[in-house]
C-alpha cells in the first residue's frame, strides 16, 4: 500500500486531535442537511403523492354544490368554454350508527358516477368490489373509517339521509382524493373513526331522496390552460335558477387546501430550519478553522519554507472542513432518512394517499452534500485566505500579541468595580465583538427551536380554551336535515338528559364588497345565547342585539371592510339581496365564518325563525342514552360532540406534534453545545498561556475557569432574550403559512416553553462549560514560563 | 565602496570552496515607509559557494535573519539582486520562489518549527513527498544520529533532538543551500554543538552550501567564512585558516 503522504498525515492527526470540536460541528451541519433531507423530502413525498393521485383518479378542477336540477342542465355545464368534462351526482349529509360505538358518525353520502352502471371513476378501490347495478342496499365505505371500526365488506351500516334511516352493506372499501382527509364539512380535523363518506349506487341515493332525474353536485374537469374561476363563474350563471351555492375551484376543495396548507408549512421549516443551522455552522467552522490556523502559524510558515506553495496549504486548510462537511452530510443521510420515514409515517395517518413513499432521491442528497461542502468553505474562506497569505517571513516570527483597549465599559469606569478575570471576559467581549454576536446568534437560534418544536401544543392548547371550553357551551350539537321551527326546541329538551337548547340556523350566501366576493353560511344565533359565546379578539363575549353582521376577522381583510361598512349580501338558493352593516368583528378559528342574530337573519329575508342545528346541554350521565335515542331519528343528519371532537382534535395534533417536538429539541441542543464546545475549546486555545500565568500568579483553577465560563455566560445572558424573540418571529412564519381564511390560528407560546426552550439551552450550555473548564483546572501553570515551540 | 570591495576579494580568494552558487549584490530591504521606515538591510553584497560554510554574525536587528529570509526565497528585497545558478530570485513570481524553496533550499529554525502531529519520520516525509530528488526520510534521520527514534513525535524528543530532526527535514532533499536560522539559539551547548555537528557532517557528505546564523561568536570557528553584520550593513568579513570541529568548541 502506498505510503499516506506526510500533510495528509497531518490533516489526519489534526483532525483527531479536533475531534470533539469537528464532531460537534459535523452533528450541525448534520442538524441542518437531514432537516432538509427529511424535510424537503417529505415535502416531495406528499407532493408527488397528492399528483399521481390525482392524476390516476382525474381529480376534478371545479366543485359545486346546489339546491337541485334538472339532469338536463349537466349539458349546459358541459358547453361552458374549456369544460372537457362534466360528472353529475347527488349528495346528501347522513348520519351512521356503527356496531362498535355508541355515538352516530358524520356522514357524506354521495352517488357514485356512471348512473345506473356505477363506475369507480375518481375512486381507487382498496378492498372489496363496486356496487352492482341495481342493488339499492350495497355501499363503498372510505378505507380510513372502514380500518378505524376495524369493518370488512359484508358488514352493515344503519345510515340515516333523506330523512330515512336505512341498513346499508359494505361490499368495499375506496380512497377518494376529495377526501384525503376524513374531513366533514366544517370540520377542523380529520377524524377516521366520526366522519365516513358513503358511496352508493345513484339509482339508491335517488330512491331515498326522492330525486329521480335530478342533481346537486357536479364536479368539472377542464381542458389544460382553462382558467378555472372563469369556469366557476360561468357555471355559478347556470345554476343561478336552482340554488347554486357557489362553484369551488380546486384550490378552495377542503381536502385539497387541507394538504397545501401542510405542504406551505413544511415548506416554510424545510427552509427555516436548515439555514438558521447552516449559519451557525459557518460561524462555527470560522471560528474553529481561524483558531487552527492561528495556532498553526509557525507551521505554516515551515511548510511554505519547505516548498509546499501557497495553494497546497489553502487545500490543506480547506481539506480539513470538507472532511467535516462530509461527516455532517453522512450523519445527515443517516439522520435524514429516519426523520423522513417517521415524518412520512406520521403523515401517512392523516393523508389517506393510494401510496405515500418515502424516498431520498439522490439529487437531494447531491444538494445536501453540496450545501454542506459550500457551508464549510464559506466558513473557511477567511481562515485559509489568512493561511495561503501569511507570508513566509513574517510568519517565522511569533505573532504581535493581541490587540486589546479600553472598550466602552472600561472608559465609563464602570470595570473598576468589576475583579480582574472580570475585567478580562468584558475585554474579550469588546475586542471580538463579532465573534461574541454571533456567538449569541447561534445560542438564540437554539433557543428559537425549541420553541418552534413546542409551540404548537401552546397555540392548540389555547385555541381549546379560547374557542371550545369558553365559546362552546353546548355538550351536543344536533344538526337537521332541514329547517325546522322553533317549535323543535320544545321536542328536543323533552330528549334524555337535555338540560338546555338553542337553536341556531344557516343561510349559505355571497358577500359582496367592491369587486370581492366570498361565500360562506351566515350562522344566526340567539342574542342572548347561553350556549355559544362569540369572542372578539380582546376575548369579550359580543352581543348579537343589532341589526347587522359580524365578521370573522379573517373574512374582514379578505373584503377589506371594516366595523361599520355596508356590504351586499346575497342569498346562494335564491338569489335575493341585502345590505348589512359590518357591526363587530369576532375572533374565530375558522375565518370562512359570520354571524346574526337568529331573529334578525330571519327578519332580514322576511321570514321566521327556523333552527338548523340545536345546541344542546347535556346531563353527563345520560349522554349515552341521548345519543342512541338521536340514532333513531330520521330528521337528526349530525350530531357532534364536543368533548369527543376535542380528544380527537388533541390526539391529532399532539401526536404528530410530538416527533416533531423531540426532532426539533434535540436540533436545538445539537447547536447549543456546538456553539458552548466550540467557543470554550477556541477561548481555551487562545488563552492558554495567558490562564497558566494566572495560575502561575496565585490565581486557584476555579478563579481562572471563571474567566471562560464567564465569557459563555455573559453570551447566554444576551443570548436568551434573543432567542425567545427569534422563536416568537419563526413560529408565527409558520403558522403564516397557513391561509387565514381556512383557519386562523396565532401562535401561542406558553410560559412553560419559553422556560423549556431557556432552560433546556442552559443546561446543555452548562454542562458543556463545565466540561470545557474541567482542562482549566489540569492546566500545566508552568507552561506558561515555557518557550513557544 | 569598502564593504563591496571586501566582498568581492573574499570571492577572489575563495579558492578552496567550489563555483559561486548564490550572489547578491546591492541587496537592501526596508519595513514600514515615512517616519516609521526600518532599514533592515542597506546595501549588502554577498556570495555563497558550494561546499563552503559561512558563520554571518551580529547582534539581534543587524539584519542577519533579514538576509537570510532573502536568500532564502522567503521574501523580497526591497532593493538590489539575488541570483541563484543562472536565476534571478528578485524577479521571480512567488510560485518560482516556491519551486527554488521545494528544490534547492534546505532551513534550519531556531525554534525547529516541527509540525507537532506528525513523528519524526513525517516530518521529514513533508519534504521527501514533494522534493525532485530526495533521500528517504530514514536514511536523512541516520545522518543526523536519529535513526532509532523515527516514530517519536516532536513533544516525545528533547530539543536537540527536535533541531536534528528539523536538520534531517531540511537536508532529506539533498539541496544544494541549507540555511540555518540561530540553529542552537534554544539550546544548552553541549547539544548545540552536537547539532553543529550534525550540520557540519551534512556539508561534508553532500557539499551543501551552508549559512549560519548565530549571534554566538564561538560558532564562528566552524566557518570557511565569518561575516559580520550590523544595522543592516556587513562590517567585516574573516576567512578561517582551518574549520574547528563543533565538538572542539565550548560556550
Amino acid at each position: 500500500m502506498k505510503r499516506p503522504r506526510a500533510l495528509q498525515v497531518k490533516l489526519a492527526r489534526d483532525l483527531w486531535a479536533a475531534r470533539w470540536q469537528v464532531v460537534t460541528i459535523a452533528l450541525v451541519i448534520g442538524a441542518a442537511i437531514s432537516g432538509l433531507l427529511s424535510m424537503v423530502g417529505t415535502y416531495r413525498a406528499l407532493s408527488g403523492s397528492r399528483e399521481l393521485y390525482y392524476e390516476r383518479t382525474d381529480f376534478p378542477d371545479v366543485f359545486v354544490h346546489l339546491g337541485r336540477a334538472p339532469e338536463a342542465i349537466v349539458a349546459r355545464l358541459g358547453a361552458i368554454a374549456g369544460v372537457s368534462s362534466v360528472a353529475s351526482r347527488l349528495t346528501e349529509p347522513a348520519v351512521v350508527k356503527v356496531e362498535d360505538m355508541e355515538q352516530l358518525a358524520t356522514a357524506q353520502v354521495l352517488s357514485l358516477p356512471g348512473g345506473s352502471q356505477p363506475t369507480l371513476e375518481g375512486l381507487v378501490l382498496r378492498s372489496g368490489r363496486n356496487v352492482e347495478p341495481g342493488r339499492t342496499g350495497e355501499a363503498l365505505v372510505l378505507e380510513a373509517f372502514a380500518t378505524a371500526h376495524g369493518l370488512v365488506p359484508g358488514d352493515e351500516l344503519r345510515v340515516t339521509f333523506g330523512g330515512r334511516q336505512q341498513r346499508v352493506r359494505m361490499v368495499g372499501t375506496v380512497l377518494s382524493p376529495e377526501f384525503v382527509f376524513s374531513m366533514g364539512a366544517g370540520a377542523l380535523m380529520p377524524d377516521d373513526k366520526r366522519f365516513v363518506a358513503l358511496f352508493l349506487g345513484r339509482d339508491a341515493v335517488e330512491a331515498t331522496l326522492g330525486a329521480k332525474g335530478t342533481f346537486n353536485d357536479a364536479v368539472l374537469r377542464l381542458a389544460p390552460g382553462t382558467d378555472a374561476i372563469e369556469v366557476a363563474r360561468a357555471v355559478d350563471l347556470v345554476l343561478a335558477p336552482f340554488g347554486g351555492r357557489g362553484a369551488v375551484v380546486r384550490e378552495d376543495q377542503p381536502s385539497h387546501r387541507f394538504v397545501s396548507d401542510e405542504l406551505a408549512q413544511l415548506e416554510t421549516m424545510a427552509i427555516q430550519i436548515p439555514v438558521l443551522f447552516l449559519l451557525v455552522g459557518v460561524f462555527l467552522i470560522n471560528v474553529v478553522l481561524s483558531r487552527q490556523v492561528a495556532t498553526q502559524r509557525e507551521q505554516i510558515a515551515a511548510l511554505r519554507a519547505l516548498g509546499y506553495s501557497a495553494g497546497a496549504v489553502a487545500r490543506h486548510y480547506l481539506a480539513f472542513v470538507v472532511v467535516v462537511a462530509v461527516l455532517g452530510s453522512g450523519v445527515a443521510v443517516v439522520a435524514g432518512e429516519l426523520i423522513g420515514r417517521a415524518f412520512c409515517a406520521q403523515y401517512a395517518k392523516f393523508f389517506r394517499f393510494p401510496v405515500l413513499a418515502w424516498k431520498l432521491d439522490v439529487d437531494l442528497v447531491a444538494i445536501g452534500a453540496g450545501a454542506a461542502i459550500g457551508v464549510a468553505a464559506l466558513g473557511a474562506l477567511r481562515a485559509v485566505r489568512q493561511a495561503a497569505s501569511l507570508p513566509p517571513a513574517e510568519a517565522m516570527r511569533p505573532p504581535s500579541p493581541a490587540r486589546y483597549r479600553k472598550g466602552l465599559l472600561s472608559r465609563l469606569g464602570l470595570l473598576r468595580l468589576v475583579p480582574p478575570t472580570g475585567r478580562m471576559v468584558v475585554r474579550e467581549l469588546e475586542r471580538r465583538p463579532l465573534r461574541a454576536a454571533i456567538s449569541v446568534l447561534g445560542l438564540g437560534a437554539s433557543i428559537g427551536l425549541v420553541i418552534v418544536g413546542n409551540f404548537t401544543r401552546d397555540t392548540i392548547d389555547d385555541l381549546m380554551d379560547s374557542q371550545y371550553q369558553r365559546a362552546m357551551g353546548s355538550d351536543v350539537t344536533v344538526v337537521l336535515t332541514r329547517g325546522a321551527s322553533l317549535e323543535v326546541l320544545r321536542s328536543a329538551l323533552a330528549l334524555p338528559g337535555v338540560l338546555d337548547v338553542e337553536p341556531t340556523a344557516a343561510v349559505p350566501v355571497r358577500l359582496h364588497a367592491g369587486h370581492r366576493r366570498r361565500d360562506l353560511a351566515i350562522t344566526g344565533v340567539a342574542a342572548d345565547s347561553r350556549l355559544r359565546t362569540i369572542l372578539d379578539r380582546r376575548g369579550r363575549p359580543i352581543v348579537l342585539d343589532r341589526r347587522g353582521l359580524t365578521l370573522a376577522v379573517a373574512m374582514a381583510s379578505r373584503l377589506d371592510v371594516r366595523v361599520g361598512d355596508v356590504i351586499t349580501v346575497e342569498r346562494l338558493d335564491d338569489h335575493r339581496t341585502r345590505q348589512v352593516e359590518v357591526v363587530a368583528l369576532s375572533d374565530e378559528m375558522v375565518g370562512r365564518t359570520a354571524y346574526m342574530g337568529l331573529t334578525e337573519l330571519a327578519a332580514l329575508w322576511g321570514e321566521e325563525p327556523t333552527s338548523h342545528a340545536l345546541l344542546l346541554q347535556v346531563d353527563p350521565l345520560r349522554l349515552g342514552e341521548l345519543q342512541r335515542r338521536l340514532a333513531t331519528l330520521p330528521g337528526v343528519a349530525q350530531v357532534a360532540e364536543t368533548a369527543t371532537f376535542l380528544a380527537a382534535f388533541e390526539a391529532t395534533t399532539a401526536s404528530f406534534s410530538l416527533t416533531m417536538t423531540a426532532i426539533v429539541l434535540v436540533f436545538g441542543l445539537v447547536i447549543a453545545i456546538g456553539v458552548v464546545y466550540n467557543n470554550g475549546r477556541v477561548t481555551l486555545a487562545e488563552r492558554e498561556r495567558e490562564l497558566a500565568t494566572l495560575r502561575v500568579l496565585g490565581f486557584s483553577g476555579d478563579e481562572v475557569s471563571t474567566v471562560v465560563i464567564g465569557e459563555m455566560a455573559a453570551h447566554l445572558v444576551v443570548g436568551i432574550p434573543l432567542g425567545l424573540w427569534l422563536g416568537t418571529q419563526m413560529a408565527d412564519a409558520i403558522m403564516g403559512a397557513v391561509d387565514a381564511e381556512r383557519y386562523r390560528m396565532a401562535a401561542t407560546i406558553s410560559f412553560r416553553t419559553y422556560a423549556l426552550a431557556a432552560l433546556s439551552v442552559v443546561a446543555a450550555a452548562a454542562a458543556t462549560a463545565m466540561s470545557v473548564a474541567r482542562r482549566l483546572r489540569t492546566l500545566d501553570p508552568s507552561s506558561a514560563l515555557k518557550a513557544r515551540d | 565602496m569598502d564593504v563591496a570591495g571586501v566582498a568581492e576579494g573574499a570571492d577572489v580568494a575563495g579558492g578552496a570552496a567550489g563555483p559561486v552558487l548564490l550572489e547578491a549584490r546591492g541587496l537592501r530591504k526596508v519595513y514600514g515607509s515615512g517616519a516609521s521606515e526600518v532599514r533592515a538591510l542597506d546595501g549588502v553584497d554577498f556570495a555563497l559557494h558550494q561546499g563552503e560554510i559561512v558563520v554571518l554574525l551580529g547582534p539581534s536587528g543587524s539584519g542577519k535573519s533579514t538576509l537570510l529570509n532573502l536568500l532564502g526565497g522567503l521574501d523580497i528585497p526591497s532593493g538590489g539582486t539575488i541570483r541563484f545558478d543562472d536565476h534571478d530570485l528578485t524577479k521571480a513570481s512567488g510560485e518560482a520562489l516556491t519551486r527554488y524553496r521545494r528544490d534547492h533550499v534546505g532551513f534550519v529554525f531556531q525554534f525547529y518549527n516541527l509540525i507537532p502531529s506528525l513523528t519524526a519520520r513525517e516530518n521529514v516525509a513533508l519534504v521527501t513527498d514533494i522534493a525532485s530528488r530526495p533521500m528517504t526520510p530514514e536514511e536523512s534521520l541516520a545522518m543526523v544520529g536519529l535513526g532509532e527514534r523515527l516514530d517519536h513525535f516532536p513533544a516525545q524528543l528533547s530539543g536537540g533532538e527536535q533541531q536534528r530532526v528539523a536538520i534531517a527535514r531540511a537536508i532529506a532533499k539533498n539541496p544544494q543551500l541549507l540555511l540555518c536560522d540561530e540553529p542552537t539559539g534554544a539550546l544548552d551547548s553541549h547539544t548545540g554543538r552536537l547539532v553543529l555537528g550534525a550540520i557540519a557532517e551534512v556539508n561534508r557528505r553532500l557539499s551543501t552550501a551552508v549559512a549560519v546564523i548565530t549571534h554566538n561568536a564561538v560558532i564562528a570557528g566552524m566557518g570557511d567564512r565569518v561575516i559580520s553584520l550590523a544595522d543592516g550593513r556587513i562590517v567585516s568579513e574573516t576567512r578561517n585558516a582551518h574549520r574547528l570541529s563543533p565538538l572542539e568548541m565550548s560556550w
